[in-house]
């Protein structure tokens, strides 16, 4: 072994002594600061991986964004970099102070909001689901007054023929990202409803002609795939049967 | 030349403009520093209203708390209540949660304390950081229970009692003037049809009336705090207390900096919280809703990995003390003090003495798991066969826990099920929730003294700290005598928002007639609904002398005023 190799490894070997004793209870990359410190309960979480690399994309956003998370408690982090993965309904953070990804608790959410550029959209909250899918899940507040328009975005994989990922290994699936709506009554019951014109009338047998012409009055055809259509609906409906 | 066409008048008015030109900049300087000075002094104020002037060392006295500040929404709602003597010792402290502007809070006088006139200090966090709070301090003579032979005391010299303004409108009645021992006295309290809306606090209470005392009920001393207080944070407490200190060095005492501070409390679901150390080595921590006398397990850990200490401050308030004189008692009160004093040994001789015990700690969880989240597994080796040790314990009983006993050193590694390989450093390890970094304590430990043993085999993080997997030990008898014998490790008791008790109190009558009343104080109540008409009604004691019927009344001004009436216990 030459002389370059030998400090080489006791270079290699001085850093990993030095990792290896350093405080366990933070990332090593940096120390830390009273930046970290916040009167607030801290963040919990578990380390995020990103693993799969089919193709598709298991996120809602494939890029970080500024958003805030409201927790149970009431306490509230604003500008966290946050990406929600719509296939594990995971809620991920990017921790810029020690360079670090995690899965925020979701029993410590409330909701957060993501700072996306169609501002009405960017409120989750948690809410639990009595039906398939039971639990809470994350749901997207597309309008809310006494009638609540929510989605929940839901990636799956899908079948298809076989492909070499990018890593070449071969794949014969690819995720699909499903967004489900739902209507809230004031009696706090969830009911499933698509972004279609059918759909949104069907859940109101009794005023189904009334509800067809306000929808014509208010030139709301469904054409575009824009949840606006729905959420303006929704509005109106609210207005006219349930205004008191 | 322009001077040529200008008259002498005209001059004069060209040199007023001048002047009022120059004036301008002055005016808005003027303007700003009195709308700057007006913002900063949008300052607490905090009244205590005590039961009584007086009180036996072992009682407990009961008060009432106002406070207000020009910014309602920024009001603190913990009130923290000071006891110390003239000369600025500190005695206790309590802390109440308010709500609606006031609170009811007790403080226990210590058997121990001595003959004297001491002072009840009432101030919130913000008062105490800011240094500009006014602390309305009340005084209060505390005569010692085994003193038989007080003749003289030391009163406040110099210093005149502010007054609560007398409300003359406002009329007590009672049916007579003059009452027998244990007599039912039924009291009016009327307040005229017109003032019933500018009134929002109404407080009542009646008891024995001190010849010597009597005085500080109505009447309290306004004092600036002495200086302002370095804390790390500004926070105005809304719902818990501050809990602050500094990290310093072992061995030089120097404050260490950047140290990670955690604070660890052991119970059922433990409160885990951290703090970087300042600067100045300062570190702070928010305990929200707690309640009792808290066990605090804080250890620091620095970046050299320095032995550091824990000092924590006490949240004391420092105002100046009171100048004081020796007072040669009357007669009179040295006959009621006797008086007094024989009533409480009799009271003590007939119910018994309780020594006062601390409140039990309570701390309502904010979250339905600990800090570390959803063990991955829980483990009960109490269920299994007895194993002597933690090491058969590991082996046997927890799968996916490594723990090595060897010479160097104990080292436990837990499964990393995310990549599935073991994680390369030591798990956060934690004994009944106080994290522990010497692994040879749980060297002993066999399935008759463990609980229950919480995994978690992930890499978790908390805040900025990042952990590699968990491991949390629950001990059955809950121990903390391992903390005591540990350096470096600070163990305090400390107690956080006082618990609440109900406040209202009436004497009644004793069923059992060999069993004597020896109250001093008859009633005390917050009203709830202000009346143009209040009636209550209370039993006098079995001891002699005055009693004072006093109603306290803050109108939406929060001006105070006071309107009282003495009655006779023959």
């Amino acid at each position: 072994m030459n002389l370059q190799l030998k400090i080489l490894f006791t270079i290699v070997f001085a850093s990993m002594m030095f990792s290896a004793v350093c405080q366990e209870f933070h990332a090593p990359i940096t120390s830390l600061t009273t930046k970290s410190n916040t009167l607030n309960y801290k963040l919990s979480g578990s380390q995020y991986y990103f693993f799969s690399s089919l193709e598709g994309s298991a996120y809602l956003n494939d890029d970080w964004v500024r958003g805030s998370v409201i927790l149970e408690n009431g306490d509230r982090y604003d500008s966290l970099l946050l990406k929600l993965n719509t296939f594990t309904e995971d809620l991920i953070t990017f921790n810029e102070r020690i360079g670090a990804v995690a899965i925020i608790d979701k029993f410590i959410v409330d909701e957060f909001t993501m700072d996306t550029d169609k501002s009405s959209e960017n409120l989750f909250r948690k809410m639990y689901f009595d039906k398939y899918p039971k639990g809470e899940h994350y749901f997207n507040m597309l309008y809310e007054g006494k009638l609540k328009l929510l989605c929940w975005y839901y990636t799956f994989e899908k079948k298809t023929s076989t492909y070499k990922d990018v890593a070449g290994i071969t794949r014969d699936s690819y995720y699909k990202l499903s967004p489900i709506y739902f209507i809230e009554f004031p009696d706090n019951t969830l009911v499933k409803v698509k972004s279609t014109r059918k759909s949104l009338i069907n859940l109101f047998p009794e005023q189904k002609k009334r509800i067809r012409k306000l929808l014509r009055k208010n030139k709301i055809h469904f054409y575009s795939k824009n949840t606006s259509e729905l959420a303006r609906a929704v509005n109106l409906i609210e207005t006219e049967f349930f205004s008191n | 030349m322009t001077c040529l066409i200008f008259g002498k008048e005209d001059l004069k008015v060209t040199r007023m403009n001048r002047r009022k030109i120059n004036i301008v900049p002055y005016v808005i300087l003027f303007i700003l520093i009195l709308f700057v000075n007006g913002k900063m002094r949008a300052q607490e104020i905090i009244h205590l209203f005590p039961d009584r002037s007086f009180a036996v060392s072992g009682d407990t006295v009961w008060f009432s708390i106002f406070i207000y500040s020009d910014d309602s929404n920024e009001t603190s709602e913990v009130v923290h209540v000071q006891l110390d003597d003239l000369a600025n010792n500190h005695v206790s402290k309590v802390s109440i949660l308010c709500s609606g502007k006031t609170g009811e809070g007790y403080i226990h006088i210590p058997d121990s304390l001595s003959t004297g006139i001491y002072v009840l200090k009432p101030f919130s966090l913000v008062q105490k950081i800011s240094g500009k709070g006014v602390i309305n301090q009340k005084l209060i003579t505390v005569y010692n229970r085994f003193d038989n032979e007080t003749g003289v005391i030391e009163e406040p010299d110099g210093i005149k009692l502010k007054r609560y303004d007398i409300n003359k409108e406002v009329v007590i009645t009672t049916g007579k003037e003059q009452y027998e021992k244990g007599e039912n006295v039924n009291v009016e309290i009327r307040i005229p049809g017109t003032g019933i809306d500018q009134y929002k606090k109404v407080f009542a209470f009646a008891g024995l009336a001190d010849p010597f005392s009597q005085r500080f009920l109505s009447g309290w001393i306004p004092s600036s705090t002495i200086a302002k207080t370095e804390n790390p944070v500004m926070l105005t407490e809304k719902n818990g207390i501050l809990i602050s200190g500094k990290v310093v060095s072992n061995e030089t005492d120097v404050p260490v900096a950047n140290a990670i501070v955690l604070l660890s409390i052991p119970d059922t679901i433990p409160f885990f919280d951290y703090c970087i150390s300042d600067s100045a080595g300062e570190f702070y921590f928010y305990l929200r809703n707690a309640t009792g006398v808290a066990n605090l397990v804080i250890q620091a850990l620095s970046q050299n990995e320095e032995k550091c200490k824990i000092k924590l401050s006490y949240s004391f308030i420092e105002v100046g003390s009171i100048p004081a004189t020796q007072k040669i008692l009357t007669l009179e009160e040295t006959t009621f003090i006797g008086n007094i004093i024989k009533a409480s040994y009799y009271s003590k001789l007939f119910k018994g003495y309780k020594i006062g015990t601390p409140d039990n700690f309570m701390l309502p969880m904010q979250f339905k798991y600990p800090f570390y989240g959803p063990p991955t597994k829980t483990y009960y080796p109490d269920l299994f066969v007895d194993l002597p040790d933690f090491r058969e314990i590991s082996r046997e009983i927890l799968h996916g826990v490594q723990y090595r006993e060897r010479k160097g050193g104990t080292t436990i590694r837990l499964q990393n099920q995310s990549i599935s390989a073991l994680f390369s450093q030591e798990p956060l390890r934690l004994l009944d929730g106080i994290p522990v970094f010497d692994n040879k304590i749980f060297a002993p430990m066999g399935t008759n003294d463990i609980k229950k043993v919480d995994v978690v085999f992930y890499k978790r993080f908390y805040g900025d700290l990042t952990f590699n997997g968990v491991l949390s030990v629950y001990t059955k008898n809950k121990s903390l005598d391992w903390v005591d014998l540990k350096p470096g490790i600070g163990h305090f008791e400390y107690s956080c928002l006082q618990l609440a008790k109900r406040f209202e109190f009436m004497n009644g009558r004793v069923p059992d007639t060999h069993v004597p009343n020896l109250n001093k104080v008859l009633f005390r109540t917050t009203v709830k609904e202000i009346k143009s008409q209040i009636d209550f009604n209370f039993f006098t004691s079995d001891i002699k002398g005055d009693v004072e019927i006093n109603v306290i009344l803050i109108d939406k001004n929060n001006h105070i005023s006071y309107a009282h009436k003495f009655i006779d216990v023959k």
